[in-house]
């Protein structure tokens, strides 16, 4: 059993003391005690590393005024606890050798009844700790006092351990979230390099909070082994990923180094080699230096933001580290003393964040640019092919409209002129007859008249054609007495209806009607139209008097007029035929074929 | 009202229904509008030769006609359509407005049948073609102001594509708008167009559908006049379409 320890009590009643001795009695797993006065704080890997095993820190506290409430701080202890004051258990963290809880993560705070102290005399403190192999545990210096001046102390400690620690899981798993995001909807590499860095390092110091971990020991401390050395590799490959840096060497590198840690982590953790673990921990500065030396030249050469930004981050990470790994895994007095390396990670973390979110950013932007350069270029390109198109248009506008021209003035030329041509000749050779130039004349007229009407929209309607012609010479039928017998019936219409084939086919009635008004000496004249649907698709005009008829030999039978008129016919596609029915007269049958796709479009269309 | 000295009767030709000339009728008056002197007196010789016309007024800018016509009223206006100096459709539509009771007849060039469709929905009722037929003049002015229009078998082929039914029996393959309101076509008009565009003549076209020759006047005199509303319902239609109203 231990004796009194001394203690390093500063003398006078009511002042703060820390306590930086003690009695140590060790119980080996193997089962064999020892005792031995120990400086504090003491760490039990450092004593006894890879080894479980549980130690009675005997102490004892000084002389203390009754009336003014006194508290006991440690600040770290574990990794299981149980605090004795005067022989009364005062305060207890899991169960002693029940590897569920570490206590060791934080603080402890234990309030001291004044009824178990004294004024005269010590007190003493027993502090029983079952520690694990390689989990920090062993007991820091604790402090005694007035609670009015240490509770604070404690309280500012626990703030900054615990709060920080929330801080910085909290930030790292947002960005996590973030990238995360990103590389689901990018999948660049860049962005799941740096989420699982982060998830890796949430996993990493959000066991500081975890009182009782999800996994036994010594398994969760091989996993947050593992989450740290993995976090790190992982933020040297983002970093390089975010230089442009990222080929095959460097996966390889990434390989080799992530199997190496991750093993040996798991390995110092569960077969208890603490000592395997510093080395990896140390092994570790080769893959930060290295991406850091890279991203460093980079930032040098290319003065890059975003290398400057890493390196700068980088070298603080890398610093925190290697203090982190002096101070707190290499020196004597490690325990409770504040890791940097939290913190250096979450600026870390944060300012890639930024980064990665300003990538973002400006690579959002320059597709926004990109999609309106392409807009403004199919504008253009749109813009060139109406161009074209209507230059092809107005081309094609030309040309038909100076066909068209030509034929006018080939109509004219071969119709009103031919006549007039003819009308001056009659005149020159000193013909006066009233009638013959009359009639010279009104054949002028006439032949201006049709070369007008033929341009008139009859929507290839046959009948409106043969009744423009009935409209303009009903007055002189109607002045020679010849009777009219109309019968036109509805006609189907004709899509190759053009102004040269009305033209052409009012000429041919014309002269029909010419030659019965000069020579048939008719009363009565039948005209017709119909529409044949035998064996073709057939349109029939006919002009039937009851004149004399072609037996006699008139003069026009033998004249130019029904050679015209036939050649006139063939223009068209038209057949014309001349005869004389039994009942006497001129019969001029004109047959027009349909065009086949009007007609078949026609009767779809009805 | 001026009027001018009474002529002899003259002849006429046509087949078409006119009432003979009576004695104890009052004398229509005319006035006229065209630019070029010579046409504008072979016009007036053509009045001149009918009793039952007398010309009030011959005038060669549409602002002398205008002019006049603010102070005077006539039966007939005889108005063409290529005046230099006011359109002939604005000179129709405003002397409309000047008066409403005036029948009013377009001069116009032959194969103009285009304009002369506009010339019917600013409210014109007649035509006459400057084609060598002037000589008819009187008799189509007569007939005008009995009642009659005149109609050539191409204008009622635009009428039937314009005014279209949704069902005729002979459509025109056109593409016609959509017709339900007032201004389309009725059944009878539609035959009477289809007929008056295959050439046959009022009277025929009166033996055809078994009515009164008088009854195809006014069913062609409907028309026009569904022209003039046509031409307002498709002004607001387009309004509709341009957010006017």
């Amino acid at each position: 059993m231990a004796m009194a320890a001394l203690t390093c009590a500063s003398p006078g009643h009511g002042a703060t003391v820390t306590l930086r001795q003690a009695q140590a009695e060790v119980i080996h797993d193997a089962g064999c005690v020892r005792t031995r006065a120990v400086a504090l704080s003491h760490r039990w890997d450092r004593a006894f590393a890879g080894r479980d095993g549980t130690v009675r820190y005997s102490l004892l506290l000084p002389p203390s005024p009754a009336d003014v409430p006194h508290g006991l701080y440690f600040p770290r202890v574990g990794n299981q606890v149980e605090i004795h004051v005067g022989g009364q258990v005062l305060a207890r963290r899991g169960v002693l050798g029940d590897a569920r809880v570490d206590a060791a993560k934080a603080p402890l705070w234990v309030t001291v009844p004044s009824s178990l102290l004294s004024g005269e005399e010590s007190t003493p403190l027993e502090v029983v700790v079952s520690a694990q192999a390689g989990r920090w545990g062993g007991l820091a210096a604790p402090m005694f006092g007035p609670a009015s001046d240490l509770y604070p102390v404690y309280q500012a400690r626990y703030v900054w351990r615990q709060w920080g620690a929330v801080a910085v899981v909290f930030s790292m798993a947002l960005v996590a979230a973030i990238s995360g995001g990103l590389w689901l909807l990018q999948r660049e590499a860049v962005y799941g390099y740096f989420a699982l860095g982060a998830v890796l390092g949430v996993v990493r110091f959000a066991d500081r909070l975890w009182e009782q971990p999800p996994l036994p020991w010594p398994l969760w401390g091989g996993v947050q082994a593992m989450a740290l050395a993995l976090h790190v590799l992982f933020m040297a490959r983002f970093s390089l990923a975010m230089v442009g840096v990222d080929g095959r060497s460097v996966r390889r590198a990434f390989v080799f180094f992530g199997v190496l840690e991750a093993s040996a982590a798991m390995a110092s953790f569960l077969f208890g080699l603490p000592s395997l673990w510093t080395a990896a921990l140390a092994l570790l500065a080769v893959p930060s230096a290295g991406a850091l030396a890279v991203v460093a030249q980079r930032a040098w050469t290319l003065r890059q933001r975003e290398a400057i930004a890493v390196c700068l981050a980088g070298i603080l990470v890398i610093v925190a580290g290697f203090r982190d790994f002096v101070v707190v895994r290499l020196s004597e007095d490690g325990a409770g003393v504040f890791s940097l390396l939290p913190m250096a990670s979450m600026g870390f973390v944060l300012m890639m964040g930024w980064l990665i979110m300003d990538r973002y950013v400006r690579q959002a932007r320059e597709y926004r640019g990109l999609l309106v350069s392409l807009d403004r270029k199919v504008h253009e390109r749109e813009q060139q092919l109406e161009a074209s198109f209507a230059l092809l248009q107005q081309g094609e506008a030309q040309r038909a409209a100076l066909q068209e021209r030509q034929r006018l003035m080939r109509d004219i030329h071969d119709g009103v002129g031919a006549q007039l041509v003819g009308l001056l000749s009659l005149i020159d050779k000193g013909r006066t007859d009233r009638a013959e130039l009359q009639e010279h004349a009104s054949a002028a007229l006439d032949e201006l008249r049709m070369a007008v009407d033929a341009m008139q929209p009859v929507n290839g309607d046959l009948a409106t054609v043969l009744a423009t012609l009935r409209y303009r010479l009903q007055p002189r039928l109607v002045a020679a007495g010849i009777e009219v017998d109309w019968r036109v019936e509805a006609l189907p219409p004709m899509e190759n209806l053009t102004p040269p084939t009305v033209l052409q086919l009012q000429r041919i009635l014309l002269e029909g009607f010419t030659n019965m008004l000069r020579h048939a000496r008719a009363s009565r004249v039948r005209v017709s139209a119909r529409h044949e649907t035998g064996a073709a698709h057939q349109l029939v005009l006919e002009i039937a008097d009851n004149g004399i008829g072609m037996s006699d030999p008139a003069p026009f039978v033998t004249g130019h007029g029904l050679k015209n008129m036939q050649a006139r016919a063939t223009a068209i596609g038209a057949t014309l035929r001349f005869g004389s029915p039994p009942q006497g007269g001129t019969r001029v049958t004109i047959v027009l074929p349909v065009n086949p796709v009007a007609d078949a479009a026609k009767h779809s269309a009805g | 009202m001026v009027c001018c000295r009474p002529l002899a009767p003259g002849s006429s030709m046509s087949d078409e229904p006119v009432a003979p000339p009576a004695s104890s009728e009052p004398a229509i008056s005319v006035a006229l509008v065209e630019d070029e002197a010579g046409t504008r007196e072979r016009l007036v010789r053509a009045l001149s030769q009918t009793s039952r016309l007398c010309l009030a007024h011959a005038a060669g800018t549409g602002q002398e006609l205008l002019d006049w016509l603010g102070d005077n009223s006539v039966d007939v206006l005889l108005v063409d359509l290529g005046l230099p100096d006011i359109p002939g459709l604005d000179v129709i539509r405003r002397a409309r407005a000047l008066s409403p009771g005036t029948e009013i007849m377009v001069i116009t060039m032959f194969g103009d049948e285009a304009n002369m469709m506009r010339a019917f929905e600013a409210g014109a009722r007649g035509y006459l073609l400057k084609d060598g037929t002037e000589d008819d003049l009187a008799r189509h002015v007569l007939n005008l102001h009995a009642g009659g229009s005149p109609m050539t078998p191409i204008i009622a082929r635009q009428l039937l594509a314009r005014l279209a039914r949704p069902m005729p029996a002979v459509a025109p393959p056109l593409p016609a708008r959509p017709d339900v309101r007032s201004d389309a076509l009725t059944a009878r008009e539609h035959d009477i167009l289809v007929k008056l565009s295959r050439g046959y003549t009022y009277g025929e076209v009166a033996g055809l559908l078994d009515i009164a020759p008088s009854t195809v006047q006014s069913h062609v005199k409907n028309i026009y006049s569904k022209l003039a509303v046509h031409s307002k319902a498709e002004a607001i239609f387009e309004a509709h379409q341009l957010g006017l109203i």
